[in-house]
């Protein structure tokens, strides 16, 4: 079956009459799907892991609070600030974005067909967990210099963001690439942290107790600046890997 | 108009549709082949749920990818496994799809009310989806799929599973939702096709075989449809 001139030339009148549309920045996209679905369609369903999420997260903060003094000559703060900090933007993607995936069914493979498909939707939900992951960075950097005095505020809250930004950027790309890429990507983080542990706890914590704030301040706004990449590429990229 | 323009389709060293060249003009097609034959993968293809290997697929002269949206926005899909959410009644289900379709909140009740009694299910709108039957959860499947008034509607298997009576209610759905647009209709049931599809489109060894009228498939030398089937595939599994 050949197209024909007569075709080819009536699509290209058609697309001639239609004009160029303006292209949408990412901001833009994200308001217009704020605005247009609103949060009650992109959060859907996404109460209870919240709940969760942000259960586990304030458990985590109230037993370094509660248990750091005991506890103090085998804590590895920096070591722990390092590994934890990511954890409710973990909790919360783990809650909603795989939860999503796994309700199966065919529902997912849907969404993927709709005006706003479920990736776009994930990209937007991974960006507002990011930011409650900020808070809970900032949150768990101060709790361990209230118990610890060992080091400036600063400098623990720069770790925390460091390490969050550092776990976002892993997980969203590992959720880009990947049919199963939260676990990926959060498995790849666990590694990350807790070998150095394994291999040389003292070394590890006093690798990490002595990173200039600057530094890890520098990777935070790099592995943000690369997140946000990561962002847009969801919003806007129509093909993906077929996996 | 939707192109497909000698589209291959290839998983690792797998082919699965190869050099595939075909027009959907309005009208209902029906893809006709033994399971495996590669008629989902030209589904989800033209669904963008994955991407040609080679050739490319067009609308209106424009690749379906940098449509985007636009595309998405005039397609109805009914996938093979259809999802749904077991806790929601059919009108709120189809007013969150009708959400993520874009469509304002307004316009969405109206038009699920409408697709409702276009379906038969008017009655049952406010009832949660996990007693119904796979029937009326097809009906559901078809309803969402048309929120958008879809200029082209891709139905893959919608009659699996269903038994014979609602198998024909199905079918005599489909057909009167056929005016004006294009659909697609995946299927290896040979009944389904012979009795609403203007044109057969049939695939063997992951290549199109042909694709014309029912009638003209059958010509002199063949009383039905199935017999043309059975001609083509042999020991093929094929339902008729």
């Amino acid at each position: 079956m050949n197209i024909t001139d007569e075709k080819r030339e009536q699509s290209i009148n058609s697309i001639l009459d239609k004009g160029l549309a303006a292209p949408v920045s990412t901001p833009g996209f994200l308001r217009n799907m704020l605005r247009e679905l609103g949060p009650n369609v992109i959060f859907r369903g996404a109460l209870s892991g919240v709940l969760l999420s942000v259960l586990v997260a304030a458990v985590y903060v109230l037993m370094i609070i509660l248990y750091a003094d005991g506890l103090s000559d085998q804590f590895n703060y920096h070591s722990l600030l390092f590994l934890f900090s990511p954890l409710l933007f973990l909790g919360l993607t783990l809650s909603t974005e795989v939860v999503e995936r796994m309700e199966g069914n065919g529902l997912y493979e849907l969404k993927m067909t709709f005006r706003y498909t479920a990736r776009q939707i994930a990209g937007f939900r991974l960006l507002v967990f990011s930011l409650a992951g900020v808070f809970f960075a900032i949150v768990g950097g101060y709790s361990h210099y209230a118990v610890t005095e060992m080091g400036y505020l600063l400098q623990l809250i720069a770790l925390s963001l460091s390490s969050l930004f550092l776990c976002t950027l892993l997980i969203i790309y590992a959720m880009r690439r990947f049919r199963a890429g939260w676990w990926t990507g959060a498995t790849v983080w666990a590694v990350l942290s807790i070998l150095p542990m394994a291999v040389n706890r003292q070394a590890w914590e006093e690798l990490l107790s002595h990173l200039p704030p600057a530094l890890t301040l520098g990777v935070a706004a790099v592995s943000f600046i690369l997140f946000l990449r990561e962002i847009k590429i969801i919003t806007k990229e129509v093909r993906y890997a077929d996996c | 108009m939707l192109i497909v323009d000698n589209v291959t389709k290839k998983f690792g060293n797998f082919t699965a549709l190869q050099d595939v060249t075909l027009e959907f003009s309005n009208g209902v097609y029906g893809l006709l082949a033994p399971n495996g034959a590669g008629k989902t993968t030209l589904i989800k293809m033209l669904t963008t749920l994955i991407f040609p290997t080679k050739g490319q697929i067009l609308y209106d002269g424009v690749e379906i990818t940098k449509l985007d949206e636009a595309y998405r926005g005039i397609l109805g899909y009914l996938p093979q496994d259809f999802g749904f959410y077991r806790n929601y009644s059919p009108m709120q289900f189809l007013v969150y799809i009708a959400a993520l379709k874009g469509i304002d909140g307004k316009t969405a009740k109206s038009k699920a009310l409408k697709l409702l009694e276009v379906v038969a299910l008017l009655d049952v709108k406010d009832k949660k989806m996990r007693k119904f039957s796979g029937g009326m959860i097809q009906r559901v499947g078809i309803a969402q799929a048309m929120l958008n008034d879809p200029k082209i509607l891709i139905l893959d298997e919608p009659t699996a599973g269903l038994d014979p009576k609602e198998r024909v209610r199905f079918r005599n759905l489909i057909a009167s939702l056929a005016k004006d647009r294009t659909v697609i209709l995946s299927t290896h049931i040979v009944s389904d096709i012979e009795t609403i599809a203007d044109q057969v489109i049939m695939f063997k060894d992951h290549k199109l075989l042909c694709c014309d009228s029912p009638k003209a498939l059958k010509g002199d030398k063949f009383a039905s449809l199935e017999d043309v089937f059975m001609h083509i595939y042999g020991d093929d599994e094929v339902v008729a």
